[in-house]
């Protein structure tokens, strides 16, 4: 079998390509599409001489990867230097990419959080029903897995830039059920909790502004990512696409 | 990471200066893998890295020593593979390689200095 059709072949160009997806994210279109379409022909290139120098293609799988490990470190740092081209050429969509890129990943570590808190009381209310405390399917545990599912979708969804504001709702309705059930469940599970409950005397002001803080923090997040309100194209899909049509 | 010096070259820009020569006197134009393969068949390493030749080639066409175009797709389509980037070196760098090999080097693995003038500052 020839190099370019054997499999070892193809997820190493599948690694590469995903690789230079991302390096290239956020960088001019047009230097972007130029190096990935360089790549593009560089990795048939090294099919077609492989197979006229009778390499094997898991060697020359291994190889290809070897140099994109190896170039790692240059693609980074061509990568600053086109971001910062790009800054200085355009400091006003520089800013808003910036301001973008720093608002979802503030959500994000957020939700991931809130999605954390859901997992932990679920796997207590698990551990719970193993041991015989509680009985299985109780309508707080089903309550609390509910929304630990709304908000595992919601982390999902606002991965995705097309998606957030789906994302930041999905959020906003699961931050209530999450810690009023999730406080609820765990009073009787944990001592922690149930100390808590009787010995802090702003207990209950503390857990609603935990809700109100979650809920509007979300609210707005959705709010910022309204539909109607035109992102800024990042070009990677373009990307993929532009490569994509050089490998087949 | 080195930091380049104003108006010199990095030894892998040399070899690519001569390199890059050798090859566009017999095809008239290189290009980025035809150009990796004789950095490896010359001094036996494995194949420059992606990353590392696709930089070097990327700096060298903004400084002016090297001039890409890129080739017709109809004709790439007919051979049936992606295009290729068609590189020659132009005038400025073969001069800037010419003043490089000029200056004899007291460091082997250093950066030679003093042959580019401001083009790669």
């Amino acid at each position: 079998m020839s190099v370019l059709n054997s499999m070892p072949y193809h997820h190493a160009v599948s690694r590469v390509s995903r690789w230079c997806s991302w390096y290239t994210r956020e960088v001019d279109d047009q230097v972007a599409g130029g190096r990935r379409d360089e790549l593009a022909s560089d990795l048939y290139e090294h099919a077609v001489w492989a197979d006229e120098v009778g390499t094997t293609p898991r060697a020359a799988a291994r190889a290809i990867l070897s140099r994109a490990l190896r170039g790692a470190p240059a693609d980074l740092s061509w990568r600053r230097a086109q971001r910062r081209r790009l800054a200085l050429a355009e400091p006003a969509a520089y800013r808003a990419r910036r301001l973008e890129g720093v608002a979802a990943s503030l959500v994000l570590l957020v939700a991931s959080a809130q999605l954390a808190w859901g997992v932990f009381v679920l796997s207590r209310i698990a551990i719970s029903t193993v041991a015989g405390d509680i009985r299985p399917g109780s309508a707080t545990a089903i309550t609390v897995a509910l929304f630990t599912v709304i908000s595992g979708a919601g982390v999902v969804l606002l991965a995705r830039p097309r998606t957030r504001f789906w994302g930041s709702l999905g959020m906003a309705i699961s931050s209530f059920g999450l810690v009023h059930f999730g406080l609820y469940q765990l009073y009787s599970l944990s001592a922690t909790v149930g100390a808590l409950t009787y010995s802090m005397p702003a207990w209950d002001l503390a857990s609603t502004g935990v809700i109100a803080g979650l809920t509007l923090f979300f609210a707005a997040a959705a709010i910022w990512w309204w539909p109607a309100r035109r992102s800024i194209p990042s070009g990677d899909s373009v990307g993929r696409i532009t490569l994509g049509k050089q490998e087949s | 990471m080195t930091r380049r010096r104003p108006g010199s070259l990095f030894p892998l820009e040399l070899e690519i200066l001569e390199n890059g020569l050798a090859l566009q006197a017999s095809a008239g134009h290189f290009y980025g893998f035809a150009l990796a393969k004789e950095l490896s068949s010359r001094d036996g390493a494995a194949l420059t890295a992606h990353g590392t030749l696709y930089k070097a080639l990327s700096r060298m066409t903004e400084a002016g020593i090297l001039e890409a175009v890129w080739e017709d797709p109809a004709l790439a389509a007919s051979d049936g593979r992606p295009r290729r980037r068609l590189y020659t070196v132009t005038a400025e760098g073969a001069l800037a390689l010419a003043r490089a090999q000029a200056i004899p080097d007291p460091r082997p693995a250093g950066i030679r200095r003093g042959a580019l003038g401001g083009a790669l500052a």
